[in-house]
């Protein structure tokens, strides 16, 4: 099953204290919605007519109003300087749905850049003009890797009256994005390089609000985690093979529990003492065949609090190398990079960890995955518990 | 001599850290004698060993302090003499 992710950034006018322009994403049961929507001028008043303009749209989409529908409805309600012309926010909907299918429904914004293995692709389209507003519209079948670049005019006028005569012009724009996706396939490492790049060309002044949304197709990323031995030894083979032969990154949350799978399958623990010093956490090890060997409730309490700091998205925390990161912070990346998350708890417990001796505050495995699960599902992950 | 230091999660809030601390700042020519690792849970807590524990040549040491650790390395060190 396909799956859209996606990675957004902006810049506010030089000045301004919040962006003109707005992203919001959204999800019915066999799609994915992305809405940018860049208000007329900047600062408060272009903010809130572009927050107006994605809220509408993508809240009627999740509730099942037809995208058709949905634009002759906020065409409708859009109102247009009268002095200029131009309309007080534009819009670009994207809904991917399960299959790769793809509509792009596009008013006034710069002209979506598709990028269809490595290659620059023209969609055909249809213009109709709908409530006195002319509206593009595309459909076409995303496929594994392809790209999708979203924009608002801040990006395709970066420069202008600085280091660009004319601005970057999309046309550009797009011809270096397709250099770029030869060197990473990295979402947000595009988004980011333009974005940065955006903003030297500005001199670090932007002359407009800037956003630029990034998507990408890729199978459903889907994660395993094993924490905990199972409360019958009996079953630990069962169990061990589910997770080895699971589709998808395997992380292994606690020592007890890598000495399980470690003996089943043969494959040794190694801890890097260089890479674990100066770390909070117990250290970290590797595994063949396994992404990650971590310690358990403690690690699984640092992710906890990582994550409860994520308002609407686990990118709300910059982590910048994975290698560099502790074992808390590589599994919240792994996570991250995840659409779905399957947990195996094991529900056997070390009678230790009554003992006086340890802090008050150590709470029981389960209490903590469920606490984690309710965290992770809150920002948009599938979660599929399995205790044993 | 395989010197493995648990960092399972009871050894490691009960002072795993510090045993790790004291072996690295311990004399040059008793640690020539050793390859430390990091152990993930030796599941000795269950049966009445003391968190920290160590292991010297799969032998188990249990309520391991700094000051006892240095102790307990050079008498495994004599003993293999």
């Amino acid at each position: 099953m396909k799956s859209a992710v996606f990675y957004n950034r902006s810049l506010n006018h030089v000045g301004e204290e919040v962006c003109g322009d707005h992203f919001q994403s959204g999800k019915t049961e066999d799609s994915k919605i992305m809405v940018m929507s860049d208000g007329l001028g900047s600062g408060i008043k272009a903010s809130i007519l572009s927050i107006l303009t994605t809220k509408i749209i993508s809240t009627m989409m999740e509730k099942g109003v037809g995208i058709e529908e949905v634009v002759s409805t906020i065409t409708k309600t859009l109102p247009v300087c009268k002095v200029r012309g131009i309309a007080y926010s534009t819009f670009t909907i994207v809904q991917v749905f399960n299959d790769g299918k793809t509509k792009i429904i596009n008013y006034d914004n710069p002209r979506v850049v598709v990028l269809k293995r490595g290659k620059i692709f023209r969609p055909n389209y249809q213009e109709n003009t709908i409530n006195k507003k002319r509206i593009k519209t595309y459909e076409f079948n995303l496929e594994d890797g392809d790209f999708i670049f979203v924009m608002s005019d801040g990006l395709v006028h970066a420069g202008l009256g600085n280091l660009l005569n004319f601005g970057w012009g999309i046309d550009d724009i797009e011809e270096y994005i397709e250099d770029l996706c030869k060197k990473t396939r990295d979402i947000k490492e595009i988004v980011d390089n333009l974005i940065e790049l955006t903003n030297n060309y500005y001199g670090f002044e932007p002359g407009d609000d800037v956003t630029l949304v990034g998507i990408q197709s890729i199978e459903k990323p889907k994660t395993i985690i094993f924490t905990g031995p199972p409360l019958d030894p009996r079953s630990d083979n069962e169990y061990a093979e589910k997770f080895m032969n699971f589709k998808g990154k395997k992380i292994i949350c606690g020592g007890t529990t890598g000495n399980i799978i470690s003996k089943i399958t043969g494959n040794n623990i190694k801890i890097d003492i260089e890479k674990n010093k100066n770390s909070s956490i117990p250290p970290h090890g590797d595994m063949d065949g396994v992404d990650i060997v971590t310690e358990g409730v403690l690690t699984i309490q640092a992710v906890n609090k990582m994550i409860s700091c994520c308002k609407d998205s686990m990118y709300d925390i910059k982590l910048v190398h994975y290698d560099s990161c502790n074992g808390a912070e590589k599994m919240f990346l792994l996570m991250r990079e995840s659409e779905e998350i399957h947990f195996i708890v094991g529900r056997k417990v070390n009678v230790i960890y009554h003992n006086p001796l340890l802090p008050f505050e150590m709470s029981v495995r389960s209490n903590l995955i469920r606490e984690l699960a309710s965290n992770l599902e809150r920002l948009g992950k599938k979660i599929v518990l399995e205790y044993c | 001599m395989n010197l493995k230091i648990c960092v399972g999660t009871t050894c490691h809030l009960l002072g795993a850290p510090s045993l790790i601390d004291a072996y690295e700042k311990m004399d040059p020519k008793i640690k020539k004698s050793f390859n430390m690792e990091y152990a993930t849970c030796f599941s000795a807590c269950q049966n009445q060993y003391i968190p920290p524990i160590i292991s010297i040549n799969d032998q188990l040491f249990d309520n391991v302090t700094p000051e006892s650790l240095k102790k307990i390395l050079i008498e495994q060190l004599e003993k293999g003499e």
